[in-house]
């Protein structure tokens, strides 16, 4: 089929509902000059190997079936619990008051979310107008399992916490979610696992209203060679060892510190999340760089 | 070129709302106006979300949304005081949800640090109006100082309840920076508009001392409850002239006043060891 | 990066005039220092050598010197320049300067003119080429600097003449002064 074809027959075709998890289809890449052989094996990294793009989102899916169980117990072996700090700093920064619509996206087990409503909680009882709400969406739904039952043995229900709590299968980079519907996007170490980031950044100031915000919590760069020297020895010596003990799995976790090193560095992503529209970029680095925290505005 | 496929793909998505899109190439960077326009049912208000061409305009688009939420917050200080709440509270009234309180990452001391600029702008309006005849270096123009420092004190009346909490933010570590900057900017405004033409050491004594008296009196007006904050007039005329009499103390030629100098010192050591003639 | 930096803020509260030159009130404070520390220098020989055969030759580079520092002063007023802080310290040191190289004899006080004279000649250049990069620079302080920057060749020039080189340690002489002459020039440029 020519791109030609392909961009017409995606024109006249209507929009329809997305069951959960559709599988997604071939994305035209619209950028590239039409070259029917280059677009058919449009390459990509996963971690440091290069794959077709229909590739990656499937091999990325196989690497959160497998740790879902895990997730959680691996998160704090591989960063000893810092990670609990990284989140709750994340929380902070947004800030949420009442009547906050958020998106967490990437948000599968839902530690972003819960974070959300305790700290919801500890602003005090909202006003009658302001009606919180958190969409927690992931394009891998044995995490959204995970995080379902880890909402309902710690308690997190509407009527328990006042916020409306939603549970939604898709993907980040074709949303299935009204324009301007939200006030409040976040994504954390979820960015880098997208085919398409610009797509994910599109899709973000798409969906969120004027004024909204876009929180990113990521794995970044550390400006010191010498100290990116002692992370890197830490990342490839020792996490796919503590996955191979911990969770019996090895190359899942060599996939994780390989996704990192590819990402891109604070500076470009910072003109990524420009170049999508997004005013007032700035970005706040944790623990030297090991993760940094992006952060954009629609106004 | 690669925003005209998403012209295509809103127009395929079948939008309840207009989205006229309009493809504008501009140097480099390539950047879209989009405006959005709400219908009825959703708000009466018309949000416009624009990109501008170049760099200064962006920057400047920014300034001009963070001055409007910050105009809007300020009306809310009164009652829920120099804090995230009275910036979201601004924000929903400009027109923007409230986490857009995020654009201010020092919370409570962006707005006073706003309210500050603000008031030493109108201050440095007011005092160019003023006449000012007679103004000479050698005598310091007590009237003028008064009256300016008294006009920037009540532009703080309204505010006045929450103001100490106003003056606890600004001595934390990141706010500090921001209230030395516009302290001195204030007092440099006083003492320019005022005639003070110095160029060596006397510009920083004058300033300091200038600045000195401002905070001091600032504390006292906090407390002030007279009639038309007549005591506090009075505790800034006392202090100018303290620094008057500091300056011509400064000026007196050291021979002349040699027993002057040696009798007070003779009596202030006489009171430290209790042999004070005083009863 | 989450905070704007500290001179942004300065810079935003004071008057419109910074809008057009950032470096202005740097430029203008360290030169003003610079021809403070010149005028001291000079009247510190002056106090020694004054009565001598060279007073005359001194007294005239004096008085330009003096000129320099009240176009300067007239600058300071003009565009609201914070005035350095060292002017007490650089009053006191020039004229120990002045007065301690006149000390050691005419030839002394020649080199230290020189080695002055260098230093602010080459500081001079720097500034118009920083000042000459931007489009929108101010024709009346560049014109002011250059004139300047001509006058002190001359000084250095005249100084050469006049037996600097037959000054005792001229080397070492020349080189201590330099050094000072430029942590002045950097100290001046921030405080």
């Amino acid at each position: 089929m020519s791109v030609l074809k392909r961009t017409t027959f995606k024109l006249i075709q209507t929009k329809t509902s997305h069951p959960m998890c559709r599988i997604r289809r071939l994305s035209v890449n619209m950028k590239a000059a039409p070259n029917n052989e280059k677009d058919k094996n449009k390459q990509t990294h996963f971690g440091f190997e290069t794959v077709n793009e229909e590739e990656k989102w499937k091999k990325v899916h196989q690497v959160f079936e497998t740790v879902a169980e895990k997730y959680d117990v691996m998160n704090d072996a591989m960063s000893l619990g810092i990670h609990r700090i990284w989140k709750d700093i994340f929380m902070h920064r947004l800030a949420p008051t009442h009547g906050t619509k958020l998106l967490d996206v990437a948000g599968g087990t839902g530690d972003i979310s819960f974070r959300y409503i305790n700290y919801l909680k500890n602003l005090g009882p909202p006003p009658e107008s302001k009606q919180s709400s958190v969409t927690i969406c992931d394009i891998n739904q044995s995490m959204l399992d995970v995080g379902k039952l880890r909402a309902q043995r710690q308690g997190y229900t509407k009527e328990s916490c006042g916020v409306d709590i939603e549970w939604m299968c898709g993907d980040a980079e074709n949303l299935s979610l009204p324009d301007d519907s939200f006030t409040a996007y976040t994504i954390a170490f979820g960015i880098r696992n997208c085919t398409h980031v610009d797509k994910v950044l599109e899709e973000a100031y798409r969906v969120l209203a004027p004024g909204g915000r876009f929180l990113c919590l990521e794995f970044s760069q550390l400006p010191n060679s010498t100290m990116q020297w002692l992370y890197d020895q830490y990342s490839f010596q020792v996490i796919p060892v503590l996955g191979h003990l911990i969770a019996g799995q090895w190359k899942p976790y060599q996939y994780l510190v390989e996704s990192i090193r590819q990402f891109p560095d604070q500076e470009k992503f910072k003109g990524m999340i420009e170049d999508a529209g997004f005013r007032q970029v700035t970005y706040e680095n944790l623990t030297f760089g090991v993760v940094s925290i992006h952060s954009g505005f629609k106004i | 070129m690669n925003k005209l496929p998403r012209a295509f793909c809103s127009l395929r998505k079948n939008h309840r709302f207009i989205l006229p899109l309009s493809f504008v190439p501009l140097n480099n960077t390539q950047r879209v106006i989009r405006s959005y326009c709400k219908n009825n049912e959703k708000q009466q208000k018309e949000m416009v979300v624009s990109t501008i061409s170049s760099d200064q305009d962006d920057h400047q688009y920014e300034e001009n949304v963070k001055e409007h939420i910050l105009a809007k917050a300020l009306e809310f200080v009164p009652k829920t005081g120099w804090s995230i709440e009275s910036l979201s509270q601004g924000a929903e009234a400009a027109g923007y949800p409230g986490i857009t309180h995020g654009l201010f990452p020092n919370g409570g001391g962006d707005l006073v640090h706003y309210f500050n600029v603000k008031c030493n702008e109108q201050l440095v309006e007011q005092i160019k109006s003023w006449p000012k005849e007679g103004l000479k270096e050698s005598k310091l123009p007590v009237q003028l100082i008064e009256n300016a420092i008294m006009t920037r004190l009540l532009m703080i009346q309204p505010y006045k309840s929450t103001w100490p909490k106003a003056m606890a933010i600004q001595t934390l570590p990141n706010n500090v920076p921001n209230s030395l900057a516009t302290l001195l900017s204030l007092v440099d405004d006083i003492c320019y508009h005022s005639g003070d033409r110095s160029v060596d050491f006397n510009w920083y004594i004058r300033r300091v001392g200038l600045a000195g008296i401002y905070k001091a009196s600032e504390l006292f007006y906090l407390t002030d409850s007279s009639q038309d904050s007549t005591a506090t007039r009075n505790f800034v005329k006392s202090r100018i002239r303290d620094a008057e009499l500091i300056q011509t103390a400064l000026n007196m030629n050291p021979v002349s006043v040699a027993p002057q100098t040696l009798s007070a010192a003779f009596v202030t050591a006489k009171n430290m060891l209790g042999l004070n003639t005083l009863k | 990066m989450l905070r704007p930096p500290i001179l942004h803020h300065v810079r935003r509260a004071h008057s419109a005039t910074w809008k057009k030159n950032p470096n202005l009130d740097k430029i203008i404070r360290v030169d003003h220092a610079g021809e403070l520390g010149a005028d001291r220098i000079y009247a510190g020989q002056m106090a020694v050598l004054g009565n001598t055969a060279e007073g005359p030759l001194i007294k005239h580079m004096w008085d330009q010197e003096k000129k320099h520092r009240q176009k300067f002063e007239e600058l300071i007023c003009k565009y609201r320049v914070r005035p350095t802080v060292m002017t007490p310290l650089w009053n006191i040191a020039g004229f120990a300067l002045g007065a301690g190289t006149a000390l050691l004899g005419k030839e002394a006080a020649m080199a230290c003119t020189v080695a002055v004279e260098t230093v602010i000649v080459d500081h001079y250049n720097d500034q118009l080429r920083t000042l000459m990069e931007d489009p929108n620079v101010d024709k009346e302080i560049l014109e002011t600097i250059t004139k300047f920057r001509d006058e002190e060749q001359e000084h250095h020039d005249t100084g050469l003449d006049h037996g600097a080189e037959q000054a005792p340690f001229y080397k070492a002489l020349t080189e201590a002064i330099k050094t000072g002459c430029k942590v002045a020039i950097a100290i001046s440029k921030t405080i």
